[in-house]
């Protein structure tokens, strides 16, 4: 079969720019989704996904199009996560098209995240279709986005489209054009198979399904195959392509995109970006582009309940079935008991975690404040990693701390750079360069420590920013930092949950900042609480929560001793929820208060 | 001799509750059911009143027991006229069993009372004033929304001692908005000088949805501080015991013997039956409540049907929290004997980890003697949480 009436593409946007829209429109076009079968943004199937307005995993699509060249082309799209947390992801799916669809909204403009995916995938040499979505809005600046597309790509004004999503306005132009401008795949069918993974499911009956792109060669059920990272060898049971839901076919051959179950436990064994070939007639060599997904932000979970240890384990290794990019292993912590020390890909992918947990798993957790990766450099002269702050040798055991940076594009109103410039002051950031999108848009370079920008960097930039701030950041790699450990102490006691890393010269502000509002969190007790701050002996700041003095109501309501009753019984309630500390009780909330400081 | 305490008071009979929710004015801090300006509404509910004495004098347990106390709270019981009161305790004569000499209390606001109407109360049965006078400054007095002065209190006290009645309570107020020790302290020396056989002396309580509450949310008034609350607090209880008053619960304090035998009942684990709108009960087995509403009370009982609103049957783990939070705010404290015989259970192994939680803290808030637990002087200040550790 010749493979020359296929095209893969993705579409390229930012969030709320008409993506998902979009992609509904292709479906009701190519007439993939029956009437009846819609349902707003088909693409988007978690719940979550849904309700945050992104797409957390990736999924594709298999769409059948008469061009007008009366031909009949397979289409398929590739949908990408729409979120910094999962860009190895989008690299990965971006290797699977040879073309891409950038959309932009028309009143808003080039954002920072659009830019980042792009550039993955113009050095991944894919042709780019630009489109300028929302052209119906009384808002829209069309001349004004043309120019920053021209800028940004080199394209001619002219191979723009002006497209209205939403009314379906100029969306049959851009499937037109996918099949003019992408070119078809190009692999040869006699070589060994080589299948790039580019997402995975779990499927509680049939294991984990690799979501693939054949590049050479040909995969069908019964075939012997291998994963290139983990060298195991499967028997493939079935595959086929991706409708609505999934069509068994013979076989997927050069170009082709589908979907390969192959009796595989779990997601660990189809790791996204792994290359699968022909176990008896293998490859000599993976694709390229294949590299392990680091966990980038670790937190401690703990159920409020220990007695829910057993089920948040279950739960956890239920997520990762689905979920190779999760890590976890059990933690024990003197103030808050058995729990696990969980890695994530960012803060977003640990809501995600989170959220899951508690909702489909129904688990009341107490989530540790998050920290990143450190490498420390022992007096030994050996190197360690280390994921819990509460892990940090003491100072005179270690030479220095290393911790991970990124690179951060914003792109910023010009008027706001120096707002910008001002947060990125406060979190270390290391300026690099400034470039103009357009006369009224700089896209802003910084170098930063990743540890000051997982909690609320990006809070904080909409709002010194009024919104409009975009921002994107790529791992570039570890740097030494003067690193110190802040302890916090109660009654003298440090508690491990809260201890972290940071840098000396915020330690005292923070240490000041976090007793402060840990004051506020624990409520007062018979007797004095005392909550400090310290970096290794030295203690650098204090606050005390007095004990309460008096507690007695006089009257007892003139026989209405349930009331009275009550009153007591809830007093003991709220302790119940409480976290002891020795004889000290801790509200939950205060193990988050290291988040809520300003 | 050393009166009585609640757990070793003969437990056998009851206590009979008659709320008269009258006021010709509502106090801000007052979170009572009571209403102002509604007199023209007494005939009609003390006929309810009566048709609800009816209606229990054949009701078990009530028909059987013998009831040893009377007490008629408010609002402003004083607000109704002798033949009034005469007329509900013939009725309570004659539909409920009584011990002999009854203690029968009738509260009464200064003011309220003509020198005339307290021999008649005294000729209808009543044998113990409780007089509400809250504070002997007359600006405190303002403060509370209190309608009477000084001149009243005297006079009232006065027509007491006259009446023939040798047992009085007043009720006073400390820890009011913005109050110095020093004011505090006249109140208490004006009281004492009057002689009277009780005093209930109550921290003021800001209770949610009073004009009071409203007035310190908007910064118009400034509660005392804590620290100022204990000094207040523990001033009391060393002055009064000087002036030979024995404090024998969280606010009350009696010269010897004249303990409120009534009050006393429910924290000892009586029964008391209440009878009026918004009354409380207690049968032995349940805790049950009439309608906070004047009309609906009246409608009910004209209706032939008894004015409960909620009730609630106690679990033998509630029955044993009771036990232990009530006899706390006594003197005489937990009897643990009684309790494990009661309960069947070891008391010191049941709260191990309560108990050396509370004698471990500086300093201690319990004590064991005689086989009692009770309060120390720091356990009275924190009975609140020291009962509730035993929830």
């Amino acid at each position: 079969m010749n493979s020359d009436h296929f095209r893969n593409f993705c579409i390229i946007a930012h969030i709320d720019h008409g993506k998902s829209t979009l992609a509904d429109r292709f479906l009701e076009i190519t007439a993939t989704v029956r009437a009846g079968e819609m349902q707003d943004q088909v693409l988007d199937d978690m719940d979550l996904e849904r309700e945050r307005g992104i797409t957390i995993k990736a999924h594709a699509i298999t769409m059948n199009y008469v061009a007008a060249d009366k031909r009949r082309y397979t289409l398929n799209l590739i949908d990408t996560p729409g979120h910094v947390d999962f860009s190895y992801e989008v690299s990965r799916s971006l290797a699977a098209c040879e073309g891409a669809i950038l959309v932009v909204d028309a009143a808003q403009g080039v954002e920072a995240q659009t830019i980042s995916t792009l550039y993955q995938a113009i050095e991944g040499d894919l042709t780019i279709i630009p489109v300028i979505n929302k052209v119906d809005l009384p808002s829209a600046q069309i001349d004004v986005v043309k120019r920053q597309i021209t800028d940004l790509i080199g394209c001619d004004e002219d191979e723009i489209l002006l497209v209205s999503a939403k009314s379906g306005k100029g969306v049959d132009e851009i499937l037109q054009a996918v099949i003019d401008r992408v070119p078809a795949p190009v692999g040869q069918k006699d070589k060994p198979l080589s299948a790039l993974v580019f997402d995975s499911v779990y499927d509680p009956y049939r294991g984990a399904i690799a979501y693939i792109r054949v590049v050479h060669g040909e995969i069908h059920a019964g075939m012997q195959i291998k994963f290139f990272t983990t060298g195991k060898v499967f028997e493939v049971a079935e595959v086929g392509i991706l409708r609505l839901k999934k069509e068994a076919a013979k076989s997927l051959s050069v170009g082709e995109v589908g979907y390969c179950i192959a009796g595989v436990k779990d997601v660990q064994d189809t790791k996204v970006g792994d290359t699968i070939t022909n176990s008896r007639n293998a490859a000599t060599e993976p694709l390229p582009g294949y590299r392990d997904v680091l966990p980038m932000v670790y937190a401690g979970m703990f159920p409020t309940v220990s007695e829910d240890y057993e089920d948040l384990r279950t739960a956890l290794d239920k997520l990762r079935l689905n979920d190779a990019s999760l890590v976890f292993e059990p933690e024990t912590s003197v103030a808050l008991g058995f729990g696990f020390r969980v890695g994530f890909l960012g803060l977003l992918h640990m809501e995600i975690v989170q959220e899951r947990l508690e909702r489909e798993y129904d688990i009341d957790l107490l989530t540790t404040m998050p920290n990143v990766e450190f490498r420390v450099k022992l007096s030994d002269g050996t190197m360690v990693e280390i994921d819990n702050p509460a892990d940090l040798p003491s100072r005179g055991d270690f030479e220095y701390v290393e911790e991970p940076y990124i690179r951060a594009q914003i792109i910023v109103p010009k008027d706001f750079i120096g707002n910008v410039m001002k947060l990125a002051m406060e979190r270390r950031g290391v300026y690099k360069n400034t470039s103009y999108i357009d006369p009224t848009r700089a896209d802003i370079t910084y170098e930063f420590p990743l540890s000051e920008i997982i909690f609320d960097f990006f809070d904080k930039l909409k709002s010194m920013t009024k919104g409009y701030a975009s921002f994107d950041y790529d791992f570039i790699g570890f740097q030494k930092g003067d690193l110190v450990k802040l302890d916090i102490l109660i009654n003298g006691d440090p508690v491990d949950a809260l201890s972290h890393i940071v840098h000396k010269d915020k330690a005292y502000d923070w240490g000041r900042k976090i007793c402060k509002k840990m004051k506020d969190i624990i409520p007062r007790q018979m007797f004095e609480v005392a909550i400090q701050a310290a970096v290794g002996s030295r203690i650098i700041s204090r606050e005390t929560v007095r004990a309460m003095r008096k507690d007695v109501t006089s009257k007892c309501y003139g026989g209405d001793i349930s009331r009275k009753r009550k009153l007591l019984e809830k007093q003991k309630e709220g302790k119940k929820r409480m976290k002891q500390l020795g004889k000290v009780e801790i509200p939950q909330d205060a193990f988050l208060a290291i988040l809520k400081v300003d | 001799m050393k009166p009585a305490g609640p757990n070793t008071i003969n437990t056998k009979t009851a206590a009979l509750y008659l709320h008269i929710p009258f006021c010709v004015k509502r106090c801000n801090y007052c979170d009572f059911f009571t209403v102002a300006q509604q007199e023209k509404l007494i005939p009609d509910y003390l006929r309810a009143v009566l048709r609800e004495v009816k209606s229990y004098a054949v009701v078990e347990p009530w028909r059987d027991e013998i009831f040893s106390t009377i007490y008629f709270g408010g609002g402003t019981p004083s607000l109704l006229s002798p033949p009034q009161v005469g007329e509900i305790l013939t009725a309570l004569r004659q539909s409920f069993q009584f011990s002999q000499q009854p203690e029968v209390t009738f509260e009464v606001n200064p003011g309220t009372v003509t020198s005339g109407k307290l021999p008649a109360y005294a000729a209808a049965g009543i044998n113990r004033i409780s007089i509400g006078v809250q504070s002997f400054w007359p600006h405190e007095l303002q403060q509370l929304d209190r309608l009477h002065t000084l001149r009243e209190i005297e006079a009232t006290v006065a027509a007491v001692r006259r009446s023939g009645i040798g047992n009085l309570s007043i009720d006073l107020m400390f820890a009011l908005t913005g109050q110095k020790p020093s004011r505090w302290r006249h109140s208490l020396e004006r009281a004492v000088t009057l002689k009277p056989q009780h005093i209930s002396a109550y921290s003021l309580t800001i209770e949610n949805g009073t004009p009071l509450h409203k007035m310190v949310q908007a910064g118009k008034a400034k509660p005392v501080s804590e620290l100022r609350q204990r000094i207040f607090y523990n001033f009391t209880i060393e002055f009064l015991e000087e002036n030979g008053y024995e404090h024998y619960e969280v606010s009350n304090y009696a010269l010897p013997g004249f303990e409120s035998r009534h009050n006393s009942k429910y924290w000892d684990g009586s029964r008391y039956l209440g009878l009026g709108a918004a009354a409380h009960s207690f049968d032995g087995r349940r805790r049950f409540s009439n309608v906070r509403s004047i009309p609906q009370y009246i409608d009910r009982l004209d209706n032939g049907k008894l004015p409960v609103f909620s009730e609630e049957l106690l679990t033998t783990a509630v029955r044993q929290f009771e036990m232990i939070f009530l006899a706390l705010r006594h003197s005489c404290g937990l009897d643990v004997n009684e309790f494990e015989a009661r309960f069947g259970l070891r008391f010191q192994e049941k709260f191990q980890p309560q108990i050396d939680k509370l004698l471990a803290h500086q300093p201690p808030l319990i004590k064991f003697e005689d086989s009692r637990m009770r309060l120390t002087r720091e356990g009275w200040l924190m009975c609140d949480s020291v009962c509730a550790e035993f929830a």
